[in-house]
């Protein structure tokens, strides 16, 4: 890999601070997700060994819960309470919430029968049974659940990346999209150490226990005091993360791949540059859907987006293939209060992409060109657009094209395929950086087949609004990108391994018009 | 008021599983400041008899009177708490609290706490001749059998209920330190006049502790009486033959 041969310790250090930040916001997350997991497990887990009806019923349900991919689960959260903390703290604590009423309920299971007949002969209540009897005598118990849940907890937090609520799953998530592996393991290595640091830490508190050096009362007592304390850095948080950032803030986001990250960056750098305003990045969003959502919700200002994503995906309606931006536009405008700047002006549409020698021998250049010789090449192509009918269903049947035989493989090994000659033609998107790596053309779509997708800035209308210097300020670059630059632009993330916002600085730096 | 502080009154109990009453049809007076020796064989009832007097279980015919009153129009919680000290068979000490905490959880509850805990501790562990200083802070399973038991006893006596409940509470033990202890409830007996139903299944340990002693076999009181109205007028040959060689181990 390129970037590993840079240095990893300079690379360290550069992220040193981000590094403490995040894992901060990780550390905050888990605990914060266990404390109401532990809240709602322990008080469950007392009630179903009381209540034996409503004891199937909860362990089921609850390992069933475990199978429940997380990713999905955040996606339905995400309409209901918008990005960032909340939806990541219900999430986590979903998870974490089984093993923890497992392990409640297992404890109480086992405490021995005298002491529970003990107890109600010394004329306790049922209350202090439980608090005083029963609860620490399964506690042992009860913290190797707590011990399970707390390291697949900062496992699963990593995906809160993809919602904005930080966490080290920010280094991975970056990583992946941007084939970085040295960011991918500034993220997963401090996972790692974390998760055993606070396995040991827990281990060390079961040994505690089970030499009884804590004294029950005593314990019960901390107990109350570290809930309290909790409950209250909790409570200040959530008011703090759901307060709308600084008057002169906009929040500009990006989806979760390098040329989102490319544009994002262009849209901030060119507003702190040219305008007195503050500039949040939530960049690295899951979706189109949860950037989509966040913006209804008022969470995010600006992003960019592709017309044909927004025509297809946003508003659902069916592939067309003539000029959709005024379309879009309008939709956007009446529905979502959300309207459309003018497009940086390339266009990143699926097409076909074959060899420059290939091209050159041939002369094949449209898609047109490629009819007589599909039969006797093999195509490359994601599972996705095997099966999109807009996509290469359609194409197939627009240029009548009859390929030698079709492959499927993983979008992230499209370009190995070719690279390796197991295929001839593949399907990429136009402005590819890898395209320029494997010296590949795109094919001009000469009949339209094609939904377009030109870029463009989305931005909420309150927004523009109030803050008109914003247009002003994206002005120079709209309209003026060309699908050669940005190709180059993802190849120097993508290829050279560069961070996306030196690559924005160093584009706006030689702009033209500037 | 009557001189009998319980009162059993045609007493059963039937367990809907068994096969016969496990309690039949017991009547039953216990005189204010007695030691009442129960014994019997493993099922003749004499357990089921205490737990229908700390209400662990309900009568299925009958009454029970305390100070002449029935059981009922007590708070179950509040004789438990005030009225009956237990001494369980295994000692039945909390695993996870010191000497301290487990009797300390006890006065805590009462209704009248003292206002120093500790102090109160201290005198209890003294009067059952355990060493306050080194006892206090250990948990159950750093003491003997004996000493768990005396401190079952300290805990039992700790909200200076008026009647003592004592299940077979030193088979366990051997025979010296079964000895020691079987003085040191004389001991308390003398001391602070309580009123304490005695289970066991132990002749000599009935004979040394009973001012009366009760023989019960299959969930009914053969014969009860003092040592000597038993050993020398045994009403069947079941209590002959118990006041003559016991009931084996």
């Amino acid at each position: 890999m390129d970037v590993m041969t840079t240095d990893f310790f300079p690379f360290l250090l550069h992220h040193a601070f981000e590094l403490q930040q995040k894992t901060f916001e990780h550390i905050y997350l888990v605990s914060c997700s266990l404390f109401f997991a532990s809240l709602i497990a322990i008080p469950l887990g007392v009630t179903i060994t009381r209540l034996t009806y409503l004891r199937n019923i909860f362990l089921n349900i609850g390992g069933v819960t475990q199978t429940l991919p997380s990713l999905a689960m955040l996606g339905f959260l995400v309409p209901l309470f918008g990005l960032g903390f909340v939806p990541t703290i219900i999430t986590l604590t979903f998870y974490a919430t089984y093993p923890i009423l497992r392990s409640t309920y297992t404890g109480l299971e086992n405490v021995p029968p005298e002491c529970r007949e003990a107890a109600e002969v010394l004329g306790f209540t049922t209350i202090q049974k439980i608090w005083f009897v029963e609860l620490p005598l399964a506690l042992p118990v009860i913290i190797s659940g707590l011990r399970v849940a707390t390291a697949s907890t900062i496992g699963i937090a990593t995906v809160a990346a993809f919602i904005g609520a930080g966490g080290l799953g920010d280094f991975i998530t970056q990583g992946l999209s941007l084939n970085n592996s040295s960011l991918i393991l500034l993220g997963a290595i401090p996972t790692a150490l974390l998760a055993l640091g606070f396995d040991f830490g827990i281990s060390q508190l079961e040994k505690l226990l089970h030499h009884r050096k804590l004294r029950s009362l005593k314990m019960s007592r901390l107990t109350k005091i570290f809930a309290i304390g909790l409950f209250l850095v909790v409570t200040a948080f959530s008011i703090f993360s759901f307060s709308t950032p600084s008057k002169n803030t906009v929040v500009v986001a990006s989806k979760n791949f390098t040329e989102q990250y490319i544009l994002g960056e262009i849209m901030a750098q060119l507003i702190e540059e040219k305008t007195d305003l503050n500039v949040q990045r939530a960049f690295n969003m899951g979706s189109t859907d949860i950037v989509h959502q966040a913006m209804l919700k008022g969470k995010v200002d600006m992003y960019p987006e592709y017309t044909g994503t927004a025509y297809l995906t946003v508003l659902n309606e069916e592939p067309t293939y003539d000029n959709i931006f005024d379309k879009v536009k309008t939709a956007y405008e009446d529905k979502f209060q959300v309207t459309w700047l003018k497009p940086f002006g390339y266009a990143n549409a699926p097409t076909l992409a074959i060899t420059k020698k290939l091209s050159d021998i041939h002369k094949i250049h449209t898609l047109s060109d490629l009819e007589p010789y599909a039969k006797n090449l093999v195509i490359s192509s994601t599972p996705e657009a095997l099966k999109r009918p807009d996509q290469l269903p359609g194409l197939k049947k627009a240029y009548n094209l009859e390929f030698k035989k079709v492959m499927q493989v993983d979008p992230n090994l499209i370009f190995s395929a070719i690279e390796h000659e197991s295929a001839n033609v593949i399907v990429a998107s136009a402005t590819d950086g890898k395209l320029k790596k494997h010296d590949l053309v795109t094919l001009k779509d000469d009949k339209h087949h094609y939904i377009s997708y030109e870029a463009a800035p989305v931005i909420r209308q309150t927004v523009l609004k109030k803050y008109p210097e914003i247009e002003q300020a994206l002005r120079p670059v709209l309209g003026s990108i060309s699908n050669e630059q940005m190709i180059n632009l993802n190849y120097q993330v993508d290829v050279e391994g560069r961070s996306p916002a030196d690559v924005a600085q160093e584009f706006l730096k030689n702009f033209p018009s500037r | 008021m009557s001189k009998h502080i319980i009162q059993f009154k045609n007493v059963s109990k039937i367990y809907p599983s068994s096969d016969g009453p496990s309690v039949n049809n017991v009547s039953l007076d216990i005189r204010l400041g007695e030691c009442l020796a129960l014994i019997g064989a493993s099922g003749s009832g004499k357990t089921s008899l205490l737990k229908l007097l700390n209400g662990l279980e309900r009568p299925s015919k009958g009454q029970i009177l305390i100070k002449g009153k029935p059981i009922e129009n007590y708070n179950i919680r509040d004789l438990r708490r005030h009225f009956f000290g237990y001494v369980f068979q295994k000692a039945g000490l909390f695993p996870h609290m010191t000497v301290e905490e487990n009797i300390e959880i006890v006065l805590r509850f009462s209704k009248r706490p003292p206002k120093s805990p500790r102090k109160k501790i201290e005198e209890l562990l003294s009067s059952i001749h355990l060493n306050p200083e080194i006892y206090l802070d250990r948990y159950p399973e750093q003491l003997s059998g004996g000493e768990q038991q005396r401190v079952g006893v300290a805990r039992a006596l700790a909200t200076d209920s008026e009647c003592l409940l004592m299940d077979e509470p030193f088979g366990a033990l051997d025979a010296v330190t079964r000895n020691e202890l079987q003085d040191e409830i004389l001991h308390v007996k003398e001391n602070l006049k309580k009123t304490i139903i005695f289970v066991t299944h132990d002749i000599n340990e009935a004979f040394k502790l009973g001012d009366r002693i009760a023989v019960m076999q299959s969930g009914s009181i053969e014969q009860i009486g003092i040592k000597e109205q038993l050993s020398e007028n045994p009403k069947t040959t079941f209590v002959e033959k118990l006041v003559t060689i016991g009931l084996g181990n």
